[in-house]
């Protein structure tokens, strides 16, 4: 397989996306925060890339992607899952999953954690972008 | 190669974290010439998996540097067979961050398999280790060809 256009972000040109506060410190009740209000085409997510927000309390996070309109979204996957213990360790992550994950053209994409702290500062990733590539770019070879 | 068979599917659903919506797995790390050790990630799958990545953090303690193998079992208690092994290696306190590995070539994990995770390493001290382990899978019944 190869891609006639090339592979890109989103959000596409601009900053990453910061994830919410989570509200509940067992892994429930994720919030979610609007990546891309309307996907510009069908596309598979090929990956992640972060960094971490320096936070000084130190837990698990597991970093979700959703579908659908605000207050209603519905997670479809689990885009990374970590765990920090020192102060401001995480650094700079990218990524690359095994499938790409199909989105349809048209599609609001939201993400959250879900966490073992309900803590503004748990140290966890943030400025959060996806790797996309368009299908219809995809050739056989 | 390794491009080609990857990306001649599409994932029509999305990764799940085991075990799901709770702490990540913390066992008890073996050397590398040891056995056992296993800690059970979950008891019973419920569908058809592929295997696709495992995440960790490090734990914070002694500063001597280490390295270590997390290992992925299918099996019964004391009968775990390791279909997956990642390493981490780390030098100082400040690596004690998160970490994650996705798989190249996915295993596939028939439904009703208990999975289990181990850590294998070659000092003997335990202070600084892999911690709250959790496996990345996905339905094979979501992989679809391009």
């Amino acid at each position: 397989m190869r891609t006639i256009v090339g592979e890109y972000c989103l959000p596409d040109k601009a900053a990453g996306i910061a994830p919410s506060v989570p509200t509940n410190s067992s892994y429930g009740n994720p919030t979610w925060v609007e990546l891309v209000a309307s996907t510009p085409e069908d596309l598979l997510v090929v990956g992640v890339q972060f960094r971490g927000n320096g936070g000084s309390v130190l837990g698990q996070n597991v970093l979700c992607l959703a579908t659908g309109g605000s207050g209603s979204e519905t997670q479809i996957s689990v885009l990374s899952i970590g765990s920090n213990q020192t102060n401001g360790s995480m650094y700079e992550r990218n990524y690359t999953f095994p499938f790409g994950i199909f989105v349809a053209a048209g599609t609001r994409l939201s993400i959250a954690y879900r966490a073992s702290s309900t803590s503004a500062n748990l140290n966890r990733p943030t400025n959060v972008k996806l790797q996309v590539v368009s299908v219809a770019s995809i050739l056989p070879s | 190669m390794i491009s080609l068979l990857g990306r001649a599917f599409k994932l029509t659903g999305g990764y799940i974290a085991l075990p799901i919506d709770a702490a990540g797995i913390t066992p008890t790390p073996v050397s590398f010439a040891g056995s056992g050790g296993w800690s059970e990630v979950i008891a019973s799958t419920a569908d058809e998996y592929m295997l696709c990545g495992v995440g960790w953090g490090l734990a914070v303690g002694s500063s001597t540097g280490r390295e270590s193998e997390i290992e992925v079992g299918v099996g019964g208690s004391g009968s775990e067979v390791t279909v997956a092994a990642v390493s981490t290696s780390f030098a100082t306190s400040a690596n004690s961050c998160e970490n994650m590995s996705w798989f190249t070539f996915p295993y596939k994990v028939a439904a009703g398999s208990r999975i289990a995770v181990r850590i294998k390493q070659n000092l003997s001290a335990a202070a600084r280790n892999p911690q709250d382990i959790k496996v990345i899978v996905c339905k094979t019944s979501e992989l679809v060809p391009l």
